[in-house]
C-alpha cells in the first residue's frame, strides 16, 4: 500500500498540529520560561517543516503522472492480502483472547491455524504447533518465571510437570 | 588491571561459556536464512537477554551478531540470496564464483577474512574506546546535546537514500519517546489520562514489531513454495585461502579500515561498509574488469568490512551512548534497562564490564572459525529449513518475548503497533532504523537540552560558550543548512518509485 508524498506529508503535518495542540495544556516550568511542551514543540515544528516539504515534493510527483495511491503486486492476489491479514489477525486474537483462555490453548489455536495455512499439512501442523507451545512454555514459563496468562488451565504445562517430578521425589 | 582480573573472572564462568555458545548457533541460523537479519536476531535476543546478567546480555548479543553477518555470506554463495543486508553487495560475486566452481574458496575466503575482519574492528575498539572516554568525560550538557544532534543527524544523513523520509522517521521516533513522564519537569505527557501510557512506550515491543513482525508481514506473501537449494557439494575450505591472503592483504587492510570507521559513524553499520568497501576495491583495483565475474578480491574488501563495521558501531555506542548502527540502537536500550547508562563513565565505574566485553569480543571471532566451518559444512540442513514454518515459530517468539517484558499484554499492542507502522513505513519509503534511534536518545537529547536552556538561562547563545560545545553545533548546522538548502534546490524526479 503505498501513497504519494502528497498524503504522507498532509498527514505528517496534521499528526503535529495536533500535538502542539495537546502541548498547550502542559503546565510550565515553575519559574522558568519554558518546560515540558518545549521540546515536543520544536519536533512539531520540525514534523511540519518535512511535511510540507514532502507535499511539496507530492505534488511535483503527481504532476509527472504518479497516482495517489497504489498497491503493490505482491499483495494483489488475494491469497497474498490475506496472508498479511493471517499474520495481523493471529496478534489481534492473542491480545483479545489469550486473558480468558490462557496462553496455551491461545498460542496452540494461533500456531495451527497459521500452520494451516502457510503449510498446509494437518498432521506435521498439529505436532508442530503443539511443541512449539510447550518448548515456549517451558522456555519462558518455567525457566524465566514468566506469568504466561493461565485461562482455563489451572497452571501452565512445564510447571505442573515440575511439580509433579518435585511431588514424587 | 584489577577490573581486568574481574572481568577474566566474570567471562571464564561456564554459564557464560554455555550463553556464547548457544547465541552463537542461533546467530548462524538466523544469519543463513534469507529474510531474517542481525537486527532481526538481536530484536529476537533482547527478551531472553532481559533476564541475564549484564555481562551475559551482552555476551549473547554480541556473539549472535557477529555469527550472523558472517553466516549471511553462505546463502549469498549457494543460492544468490543474502542471509543478512549485510552480504548483499557482493551477493552475485560470491555467486558467480560458486557456478564457476570455487564455492569451496569462496565461503573459505568469508569466513577467514570475516573472523580477521571482525579482530581488527575489535582491536581499533579496545584501543580507541578507552582514549576517547578520557576526552569525553569533560563534556557537559552542551556537547551532549551537540554529539546527539550530529549523531542522528548523521545516522539519517549516511544511512538512508531520503534524508528527507529519515528525518521524518526520526522525528517520529523522537516523538514517541515523549510519551510518558518527561525527563526534566516529570510530567505526564500525551497519555490521554491513562495509566498504561505513564511509563512510556516500552522500547523492546516496539522494536520487536518495526524490526521483526514488520519483516514477518513483508515476508508473508512469499511463503508459497520451498526456497530451491542448489545441491553443491563442500568440501576443503581452507585451500586456497592462504594464497589470497598473501596477495590480497592490503586489500584485507583496507577494507576492515573502511569497514571500522564506517561502524562507528553514527547510524551506518555492516551493509553500508560492505558497499563502500566493495566500490572501493573496484575503484582502485589492477583489474576492476574482472569484477561481477567471480573476482575474489572484491570479496576480501567486504566481507572484511561488514564484520569489522559490527565491532566500529560499538564505539560510539560505548563512550557516548550514540549508535553506531541499528544493533547497537538496541544495545544501548539493553544498558539502560540494566541501569549501565553508557557513556565515558562507564569506564571508570564499570572498566570490568567494559573488558569482559572487550574479551567477548575477541572470543565470538575465534569462534567464529570452527562454527562457521561447521555451519558452511551442515549449510545444506540449515537452508532447507521451511519457511513458511519458520514465520509462525518467530511470530509466537515476537508475542511471547513481547509480553515477558512487561509480563502485560498492552507489550503485544505495542509490538502490533509498531509492526504495523513499520511496514507501513518502509512500504513507502521511509527508513524504520531512526525512529528506534530517536526512541533510544529521545530522553538523552531531550534532558540534555533542558539541562543547557536551564544553565544558559534560556539564550541560544549559551550552546556555543564552550570550545567544543560551538565546534560541534556549528558542524550541525551547517550540515542542516546543506541538506535543506539540497532539500529545496528543484530538481527532475523520476516518475519511477523506489
Amino acid at each position: 500500500m503505498r501513497v504519494n508524498d502528497l498524503i504522507s506529508g498532509a498527514l505528517l503535518i496534521i499528526l503535529a498540529a495536533a500535538m502542539m495542540a495537546y502541548t498547550t495544556t502542559f503546565p510550565p516550568f515553575p519559574g522558568q520560561k519554558y518546560g515540558p511542551s518545549l521540546f515536543p514543540r520544536l519536533l512539531g515544528g520540525a514534523i511540519v517543516l518535512c511535511g510540507m516539504l514532502l507535499m511539496l515534493r507530492g505534488r511535483k510527483q503527481l504532476a509527472a503522472g504518479q497516482p495517489l495511491g497504489f498497491i503493490d503486486d505482491a499483495y494483489r492476489p488475494a491469497r497474498g492480502w490475506m496472508s498479511v491479514m493471517m499474520i495481523i489477525g493471529a496478534i489481534v486474537f492473542y491480545i483479545a483472547f489469550s486473558g480468558t483462555l490462557g496462553f496455551v490453548v491461545t498460542a496452540f489455536i494461533l500456531m495451527l491455524a497459521l500452520l494451516l495455512w502457510f503449510n498446509g499439512k494437518p498432521l506435521n501442523a498439529v505436532i508442530i504447533a503443539i511443541v512449539a507451545v510447550l518448548a515456549v512454555d517451558w522456555f519462558f514459563g518455567w525457566m524465566f518465571r514468566v506469568p504466561l496468562p493461565l485461562g482455563v488451565l489451572p497452571n501452565g504445562p512445564a510447571n505442573m510437570l515440575m511439580n509433579l517430578v518435585r511431588g514424587a521425589r | 588491571m584489577a577490573a581486568f582480573q574481574q572481568a577474566l573472572v566474570l567471562v571464564f564462568d561456564w554459564n557464560l561459556m554455555l550463553t556464547i555458545l548457544l547465541s552463537a548457533c542461533f546467530g548462524i541460523v538466523v544469519g543463513a536464512l534469507p529474510g531474517l537479519t542481525a537486527t532481526m536476531a538481536t530484536a529476537l535476543l533482547v527478551p531472553v537477554t532481559f533476564f541475564m546478567p549484564p555481562v551475559q546480555a551482552l555476551a549473547a548479543i554480541v556473539t549472535a551478531t557477529a555469527m550472523a553477518i558472517f553466516a549471511g555470506d553462505i546463502p549469498a554463495a549457494m543460492l544468490r540470496m543474502p542471509g543478512t543486508p549485510a552480504s548483499a553487495a557482493y551477493t552475485d560475486e560470491s555467486f558467480a564464483m560458486a557456478k564457476k566452481g570455487q564455492l569451496d574458496l569462496n565461503l573459505g575466503v568469508n569466513l577467514v577474512f570475516s573472523v580477521l575482519g571482525g579482530l581488527v574492528g575489535v582491536a581499533v575498539l579496545i584501543v580507541s574506546a578507552p582514549l576517547l572516554a578520557e576526552f569525553a568525560i569533560s563534556f557537559s550538557s552542551f556537547e551532549y546535546f551537540w554529539l546527539a544532534c550530529l549523531g542522528l543527524t548523521c545516522a539519517v544523513f549516511i544511512a538512508t537514500k531520503d534524508p528527507l523520509k529519515g528525518f521524518v522517521a526520526l522525528f517520529i521516533g523522537l516523538l514517541i519517546g515523549c510519551i510518558g513522564i518527561d525527563p526534566a519537569a516529570g510530567y505526564p505527557r500525551f497519555t490521554f489520562g491513562t495509566v498504561v501510557l505513564l511509563e512510556g512506550i516500552s522500547f523492546i515491543p516496539m522494536m520487536i514489531g518495526m524490526f521483526a513482525v514488520s519483516e514477518l508481514i513483508r515476508s508473508s506473501t512469499t511463503l508459497d513454495g520451498r526456497a530451491t537449494i542448489i545441491a553443491q557439494k563442500v568440501g576443503n575450505l581452507f585451500k586456497g585461502v592462504g594464497a589470497v591472503c598473501k596477495k590480497y592483504q592490503f586489500n584485507f587492510w583496507r577494507g576492515s579500515v573502511i569497514g571500522t570507521v564506517i561502524g562507528a559513524l553514527p547510524g551506518a553499520g555492516a551493509d553500508i561498509a560492505a558497499w563502500i568497501s566493495y566500490a572501493v576495491s573496484k575503484k582502485f583495483s589492477k583489474e576492476p574488469e574482472k569484477f561481477g565475474t567471480g573476482h575474489i578480491e572484491g570479496i576480501v574488501d567486504s566481507t572484511s568490512a561488514n564484520n569489522s563495521a559490527l565491532a566500529g558501531a560499538w564505539i560510539p555506542a560505548l563512550v557516548f551512548g550514540i549508535p553506531g548502527d541499528s544493533i547497537t540502537a538496541i544495545v544501548i536500550g539493553v544498558l539502560y534497562m540494566k541501569n549501565l547508562n553508557p557513556g565515558p563513565s562507564m569506564f571508570i565505574e564499570n572498566a570490568h564490564i567494559m573488558y569482559a566485553v572487550f574479551i567477548i569480543f575477541i572470543i565470538a571471532n575465534l569462534l567464529m572459525l570452527p562454527l562457521g566451518w561447521a555451519a558452511i559444512k551442515a549449510s545444506r540442513h540449515i537452508l532447507s529449513v521451511p519457511r513458511n514454518i519458520l514465520v509462525p515459530l518467530i511470530l509466537l517468539m515476537c508475542i511471547v518475548g513481547s509480553f515477558a517484558i512487561t509480563n502485560s499484554v498492552n507489550a503485544v499492542v505495542i509490538m502490533l503497533v509498531g509492526g504495523l507502522l513499520g511496514w507501513l513505513m518502509e512500504e513507502n519509503g521511509f527508513p524504520v532504523a531512526p525512529v528506534i534511534l530517536g526512541l533510544v536518545l529521545g530522553e538523552m537529547l531531550e534532558s540534555n537540552f533542558m539541562t543547557s536552556m536551564i544553565k544558559a538561562d534560556g539564550s541560544l547563545m549559551g550552546f556555543f560558550s564552550r570550545p567544543i560545545a560551538a565546534t560541534l553545533g556549528v558542524m550541525t548546522i551547517v550540515i542542516w543548512i546543506w541538506m535543506l538548502a539540497v532539500q529545496m534546490k528543484p530538481k527532475v524526479l523520476s516518475d519511477k518509485p523506489e
